[in-house]
């Protein structure tokens, strides 16, 4: 089932970090280079055997600017994903179809941007740049007040919290604490420290229900990985077994949906889950893509993880915690790594599929599951598998 | 309307919804709605997600309706809604309409008394001679008990 056409089997061959910082200095660009520089070396590979570029975002680096800093002569494929946090993880879906059908053979994917010192998300609307949506969002929601994804976010949250019986955010609390624990084990955050319950519940209020530990941490860095074909014997290939989206109706109006609470994570991972001919109980660790605490939770019962309105008791009871059933965000995720719209989830899985991952590392980490959420209707997952191809 | 002069964004209408703010400037909240097949559709658009018709009319709705999610906003965003911080803001479901769900300011609530269920009525905002808002603020109904 997990055996693509021509026999071929795309892998993530090589990844990139940036320092994750709150003031990088230097420009987008020069942070997808650096990023870029470092996959290149991680895959023992040379710029000039790129011959495909995936953009994975609206921010950062063109195609254009990518070819002509890295003296790329043979491009044949280029695509964007415009799917705003789900494009990291819907571009390698993107490139394992290139890959695996000849239309390239090694392609980058590289993001770089500063979330912190540059454009915070916290403190402008969402970039959507053509059709009738912008229009309607601002005529409809942006006049209203309703800017910032905090408070999209919110609208879900608060209306889970009613259906599910919630009397408090305690549990969205418990994933801010487990994650907080987790990026101080992964070193890579500046200044992160872990935080307790108490700390979480008199955080200051952002969106209601949403107080500041809910809300990830804007970042500057950036973060690039390589797909191209595993080769035997490649111990640091990580093979690309599912990757699927979904999406929901009336895609880019998240406030007027007729099934407010359906975003189309659910089908993505069914349709992931196929393809590799896995179950959920498969999967040695998640990194769920994080950008409020209640998304995590959301995704556990939306992709199978824990049963139906399951998900709180799960947390509370430390399952996500590396060393628990199911570790989550291991890094520390979007939360207390680095919101850096998700790439850095795949990085860290493929450390931990490499066996890497330094002190989160998760005890015999074989298969892990990413996902990518964005522009409030866009989902990706990947189903990802280490050891030799 | 209000002498002081009007500083937050206001609506760039397109073609497609330029009649729901005329109706707004008469104190009428117009909602399409498929002449084919009755659906009633929000945001405004160009052809009838449920039947394909492009026969849409606007048609007038009383906007009384029940609160479905809400969020009250207490982080500054560098816009010019930081002045009314905390604010909140509605996904409201329509009595007259329940497949649409529109998304307005509740004014008169505080953000501890703000609920899914509260029972809200459309309010009117002449913003500008040219710009009307629909705004929403609690009502008791007449038992004085939520529906």
């Amino acid at each position: 089932m997990s055996t693509p056409k021509g026999d071929v089997q795309a892998a993530i061959v090589g990844i990139g970090e940036t320092e994750f910082t709150k003031e990088s200095g230097v420009s987008d660009l020069r942070l997808s280079l650096e990023a870029t520089k470092a996959a290149l070396a991680d895959a023992e590979l040379n710029a000039h055997d790129i011959d495909g570029i995936i953009i994975p975002t609206v921010v950062g680096a063109t195609t254009e600017d990518l070819t002509t800093n890295l003296g790329i002569e043979n491009l044949r494929y280029h695509a964007a994903v415009v799917m705003g946090g789900a494009g990291p993880a819907a571009a390698l879906r993107h490139a394992k179809t290139a890959v695996e059908n000849g239309l390239a053979s090694r392609i980058l994917v590289c993001y770089g941007f500063n979330g912190r010192s540059g454009a915070r998300l916290g403190r402008r609307g969402p970039t959507l740049m053509f059709g009738e949506a912008p229009s309607m969002r601002r005529n409809y929601e942006g006049v209203h007040g309703l800017l910032v994804p905090a408070q999209y976010y919110a609208l879900w949250a608060q209306r889970y919290m009613y259906e599910n019986g919630w009397k408090s955010t305690e549990p969205m609390a418990h994933v801010a604490v487990a994650q907080s624990h987790h990026a101080v084990m992964n070193g890579k955050a500046v200044g992160a420290k872990e935080i307790s319950v108490e700390d979480h519940q008199s955080s200051r209020m952002i969106s209601a229900p949403f107080r500041l530990y809910d809300c990830s941490r804007e970042t500057d860095g950036g973060a690039a990985y390589i797909v191209a074909a595993a080769e035997p014997g490649d111990r640091n290939a990580v093979a690309i077994r599912g990757a699927a989206e979904g999406h929901p109706g009336q895609a880019d109006q998240p406030t007027t949906r007729r099934r407010f609470l359906h975003t189309g994570m659910a089908e993505a991972g069914e349709r992931a889950f196929a393809q590799a001919g896995w179950k959920p109980g498969d999967v040695d660790f998640a990194e769920l893509y994080d950008a409020f605490t209640f998304n995590v939770l959301w995704q556990l019962e939306l992709l199978g993880l824990c049963g139906p309105g399951e998900a709180a008791d799960f947390v509370m009871a430390g399952s996500t915690r590396v060393g628990g059933a199911l570790p989550v965000n291991t890094h520390g995720g979007l939360l207390s790594q680095a919101h850096l719209w998700g790439i850095n989830h795949i990085t860290e899985a493929v450390k931990q599929l490499r066996g890497i991952a330094g002190e989160a590392q998760v005890n015999g980490a074989k298969r892990g599951l990413v996902t990518g959420s964005g522009d409030f209707g866009d989902n990706a997952v990947v189903l990802l598998e280490g050891g030799p191809a | 309307m209000s002498d002081i002069e009007y500083k937050k964004p206001l609506p760039r209408p397109t073609e497609t919804d330029q009649e729901h703010w005329e109706g707004l400037k008469r104190h009428q909240v117009l909602v399409q709605r498929c002449d084919d097949c009755q659906t009633w559709l929000w945001y405004p658009r160009q052809m009838c997600s449920n039947c394909a018709s492009f026969a849409l009319s606007w048609t007038e709705v009383d906007p009384k309706g029940t609160i479905y999610s809400f969020t009250t906003q207490h982080h500054a965003t560098g816009s010019k809604f930081d002045s009314d911080l905390p604010y909140s803001v509605a996904v409201v479901e329509l009595d007259a309409a329940p497949e649409v769900k529109m998304v307005g300011p509740v004014n008169k609530v505080a953000p501890d008394e703000i609920h899914i269920g509260q029972r809200v009525r459309g309010t009117f905002l002449d913003a500008t001679p040219e710009v009307t808002f629909l705004h929403f603020e609690p009502f008791e109904t007449d038992s004085g008990s939520q529906r």
